[in-house]
């Protein structure tokens, strides 16, 4: 085989490029930390990533969700345990006036006691978190009950249907609730007016009439505590879905980074070695052509 | 028999022989940086004795022999323009892959927030921040599209610029090698060796640039031609390759003799170009298209069955794509949105405060796109995939068709290269023997002298 001047130039020249080449590449890869610096690096893994990076920004946004219907469903709660507290209190006002007992004057004060339990209960239906009212179904910028001339609390100003947000892909929560269902439920009046017939009668020492509101006011204690313990199970759900979210994003995070992330160790080892061999290919072109016939001929 | 003076008659021709052998040695040293250039030998010949009782009448030059490898000449013309082909489609790719942004970083992420601006407004549906919000996300996603179509619209416009450049460069080339061929036809034989080494250098170029037929001519010259055959030079004659504007895009279509020959060159730089700028590109570009299109067109239509704050009826959140092709370059948020952030659709009823509409909006980030089978993220996945195994396949086959052609060259050097110790060996050689014959030429001189002193001369 005949060795040549020029090709032996060329492939000493190939090397050096070669060798450099494989240098930048390593020397990329520890620097960045990445293992994928364009699609072409994997492109199988480079898809994978962009499945994992949205995976892991669907799970911030349910996150998210998350903490924020966690802290809405808690301000429900503690509105529904002031609303049976209430309704509690209402129940000890008018057995506290019936029978012959309490006289005229003990009888009023029960009367302006429900009354002032009436208004702390027609705000706590119109509670609110961030200008949305909580007990309106879907009306979020409708208050539940609006008090009218004379006193006299409206109608149901909401609607039946509630709202929901997803705490993950499918799963819905609800948010929102219908103020009617635990203010009226089945029954023909709704909790205000049995506490404005309540004040009546209370006043007018109606046994009759006190009994007939005692036990509508057990129905809305039923109602709110039922809701209460469906607010309850939500907050659980809430705090398992977290728990979830949370490992998912660790798994999701892992496999991200087993997909994009260099293996550091063998990285280095890579451009150890990449190193190397660059310079060696420098060495050898110092040795190419070096030495010919040429230096031998006096 | 030979006669002394007939001696010196051998021995001047002999000097001469040396001499030429050691001036092809310096020739060949001269040149062995010279691309193209091809190494000379002398060929040397016993003359002929004139009758059966002479030893001969010395040596006689039959001339300088240039050391060709046709062969592999002919495979490096096979495989240049795969090699040329292969670096131009991986340089192109790897611009393109670079427009397209990181995993994480591009489209992808701008899809992400978006729907989770959604997921947000779904939480608080009548906040103005939140809807606000909303309506970036949706400018931002519009500018990631508008972006990402541009670069690749600008990667087109590079490759057919590379192309005309390209052809320019053929037709010079297409030149050149007719004004060899015009020299070669009157050319000397020393002569015409040197102008086949120039026409060898301009086919190599040639070969990289555009796949190329080859027919030597019988005074060494060669006929090109390209595509389907079609003529680039007969002889002293050629035949440039044309640049016609394509209908519609203004992009550079390829004629030869006002025929459109584009789709016939598919092999160097001129051929891996137009693959890239008129197959891949657009392919892209209308996967670009459908995904910018899918996702207005749900967005819209999720939009438009929702009610806004003021409980009328949604309209379009993205300005509608008046077609598919263009989608992803014209995408933006609807004039009326973008001006009025009470105006998003988060409402499934009439009822102002309603969050479902928000919600189904989110949810199309799971939702497959309309006439196909992935959801938004995963469909612009598998256009990234797309490029990135393209690119890969690019930088592969340029590293094959580079080794391939390393190997032939090599091959070539071996036959056809200048190796400096074999020139300082013949150096050496025609040296010694111009000496040796100096010495003869002394002593048949010498000779010649005692004759003359005999005769009293």
């Amino acid at each position: 085989m005949r060795v040549v001047f020029s090709a032996q130039f060329r492939q000493a020249a190939d090397e050096i490029n070669r060798t450099a080449a494989d240098l930048a590449a390593a020397q990329r890869l520890v620097s960045s930390g990445r293992r994928i610096a364009r699609a072409s690096d994997d492109p199988a893994g480079a898809s994978a990533a962009i499945t994992d990076h949205a995976t892991l920004g669907a799970l911030d946004a349910y996150t998210q969700t998350a903490d924020t219907t966690t802290s809405r469903l808690t301000m429900v709660d503690s509105t529904l345990a002031d609303i049976i507290n209430k309704i509690t209190a209402a129940q000890t006002a008018v057995a506290s006036a019936r029978g012959s007992v309490p006289n005229q004057s003990q009888r009023d004060a029960a009367a302006a006691n429900l009354q002032a339990i009436s208004d702390s209960l027609l705000s706590d239906f119109n509670s609110q978190v961030h200008g949305a009212y909580l007990f309106s179904g879907s009306l979020a910028t409708t208050a539940a009950y609006t008090k009218g001339g004379g006193g006299i609390v409206s109608a149901y100003q909401g609607n039946v249907t509630t709202m929901s947000v997803d705490i993950g892909q499918g799963r819905p929560l609800q948010m929102t609730f219908d103020g009617s269902s635990i203010a009226k439920g089945s029954d023909p009046s709704d909790i205000f007016s049995v506490l404005s017939t309540l004040i009546t009668d209370v006043k007018a020492g109606n046994a009759a009439g006190m009994s007939t509101g005692l036990d509508a006011l057990g129905r809305a204690l039923d109602r709110t505590t039922l809701v209460q313990s469906q607010v309850g199970a939500s907050l659980k759900t809430l705090d398992d879905a977290r728990a979830r979210l949370s490992a998912q994003q660790l798994d999701t995070k892992a496999l991200l980074s087993k997909t994009e992330d260099a293996n550091m160790a063998s990285a280095i080892t890579q451009m150890s070695q990449a190193d190397t061999a660059y310079r060696a290919a420098l060495g050898a072109f110092s040795k190419v052509g070096s030495v010919s016939l040429m230096d031998y001929l006096k | 028999m030979s006669d002394l003076f007939g001696s010196l008659s051998a021995v001047s021709r002999s000097l001469a022989a040396q001499q030429t052998g050691l001036a092809v040695a310096g020739q060949n040293i001269a040149n062995v940086n010279t691309p193209g250039y091809t190494r000379r030998a002398v060929e040397l010949s016993a003359s002929l004795p004139i009758d059966s009782y002479s030893a001969g009448n010395g040596v006689d030059i039959v001339g300088i022999r240039a050391e060709r490898a046709d062969l592999i000449e002919t495979q490096l013309r096979h495989e240049m323009p795969a090699q040329g082909r292969g670096a131009a489609m991986a340089d192109s790719l790897a611009q393109i892959e670079t427009a397209l942004g990181k995993p994480g970083a591009s489209i992808d992420a701008s899809l992400t927030q978006f729907y989770n601006a959604f997921s947000q407004l779904a939480q608080d549906p009548t906040s103005g921040v939140a809807r606000q919000q909303a309506i970036v996300q949706g400018k931002s996603l519009a500018s990631a599209f508008n972006d990402v179509a541009t670069r690749l619209a600008s990667a087109q416009r590079d490759a057919d610029a590379q192309v005309k450049s390209g052809i320019d460069q053929i037709n010079t080339l297409a030149t050149q090698i007719a004004s060899l061929n015009a020299s070669m036809a009157g050319a000397s034989a020393s002569g015409s060796e040197a102008l086949r080494d120039k026409l060898g250098v301009a086919l190599s170029s040639l070969s990289q640039l555009i796949d190329i037929g080859v027919v030597s001519r019988p005074d060494g010259g060669a006929d090109v031609s390209i595509g389907n055959g079609r003529a680039l030079v007969i002889g002293a004659n050629t035949y440039q390759v044309g640049v016609t504007p394509m209908a519609g895009s203004g992009l550079a279509n390829l004629t030869s003799a006002g025929t459109v020959i584009t789709t016939e060159i598919t092999g160097g730089r001129v051929g891996g170009l137009l693959q890239v700028r008129d197959t891949l590109l657009p392919g892209y570009t209308t996967r670009l298209d459908q995904l910018a299109n899918g996702v207005a067109t749900s967005v819209n239509a999720a939009h438009r069955a929702g009610f806004d704050l003021t409980g009328a009826a949604g309209g379009d959140f993205f300005a509608p794509p008046a077609a598919v092709a263009g989608s992803a370059a014209a995408m933006a948020v609807a004039a009326g949105v973008a001006a009025n952030a009470n105006l998003i659709a988060a409402a499934a009823t009439a009822t102002p405060g309603d969050n479902q509409n928000a919600r189904t909006i989110s949810n199309l980030r799971q939702v497959a796109l309309a006439g196909g089978t992935t959801n938004p993220v995963d469909t612009w996945g598998a256009l990234v995939y797309r490029v990135g195994t393209d690119a890969q396949s690019a930088t592969n086959e340029r590293a094959g068709r580079d080794e391939i052609v390393k190997q032939l060259k090599t091959l070539r050097d071996q036959v056809s290269g200048v190796s400096l110790d074999e020139e300082a060996a013949n150096m050496m050689k025609f040296q010694r023997a111009y000496e040796a014959n100096a010495r003869y030429f002394s002593a048949v001189d010498a000779s010649l002298n005692v004759l003359m002193h005999m005769l009293g001369a």
